[in-house]
């Protein structure tokens, strides 16, 4: 797991760590962690104001282009120490590979996961699969093609 | 509101446990925005288990994303990757009621954010 995280967190310049704040809702800010490692664990500097709290934590890393593509995640799982001042300790239990990672194999298998956790959900609740619409898809894409609709940035 | 797919449903099942969520809205590639400002709303959510499929009522929603995602269209483009992506079309809402905001302007979250409460709403 350490490996992984070694290997594919340098991709990434500000990850987001989200931990609890003291009223028990997820806080979530941009940080630079630096690896340590002889403890394989990650250090954070975190400002005095953000109130987050020792306990359970994640690491999101994401990103993609200019055009919502080339898209590519995963998260890191831990849990977050305090070392005295700004500095924390994150120490990361468990990597969770997201979109993008491994190539086209791993979009393939990405998408049979999450097709069959779809299968398990509505099997879970009796019911059928649902259809989709998608000519009203197809219709809306081609609206998105014309000229007149507002294109997105260079 | 936001949604998720059945596929990817650990966000709707999280906020059935457990409804105090956060959104931090902190990267703006592609959105077509100019230095806009980091924002955190942290709030309570609630993700009805009820199966949507129909874009009713959000059409200019979804023009916008193909717009800006315009290779989006391949998961529609033919039968096959019909049924390898229909479980992305199978969507669960998800509505979150603010309760504190923070924003950061330019985005620069170096500095203490500006905060705002929202005790008086939903």
């Amino acid at each position: 797991m350490w490996d992984e995280v070694k290997r594919h967190l340098p991709r990434f310049s500000s990850p987001v760590l989200t931990g609890v704040d003291g009223d028990g809702y997820p806080v979530s800010i941009r940080c630079a962690p630096e690896l340590d490692e002889t403890e394989q664990v990650l250090r954070v500097s975190l400002p005095g104001w953000i109130g987050i709290r020792q306990g359970p934590a994640s690491l999101l890393c994401h990103g993609h282009n200019q055009l919502l593509w080339d898209l590519r995640s995963f998260m890191v799982r831990g849990t977050l120490e305090p070392t005295g001042g700004e500095t924390w300790l994150f120490r990361p239990t468990r990597f969770v590979p997201g979109i993008g990672m491994g190539g086209l194999a791993g979009m393939v298998r990405f998408a049979f996961a999450k097709r069959r956790a779809a299968r398990r959900y509505l099997q879970r609740r009796g019911l059928p699969r649902p259809k989709i619409d998608w000519v009203q898809l197809k219709a809306l894409q081609a609206r998105a093609r014309q000229p007149s609709t507002p294109q997105p940035p260079e | 509101m936001t949604t998720t797919s059945i596929g990817l449903p650990d966000k709707a099942l999280n906020i059935r446990r457990n409804p105090r969520v956060s959104l931090l809205f902190s990267d703006s590639t592609g959105s077509g925005l100019v230095d806009p400002p980091a924002v955190l709303v942290q709030g309570d959510a609630v993700a009805p288990d009820e199966i949507k499929t129909s874009i009713g009522g959000f059409e200019n929603e979804v023009i916008l994303v193909y717009c800006r995602q315009p290779a989006g269209a391949m998961y529609t483009s033919n039968p096959a990757m019909r049924w390898f992506s229909d479980w992305y079309f199978m969507r669960l809402e998800i509505t979150v009621t603010p309760r504190r905001i923070l924003w950061w302007e330019h985005g620069d979250i170096s500095r203490s954010p500006k905060v705002v409460e929202a005790l008086h709403v939903g």
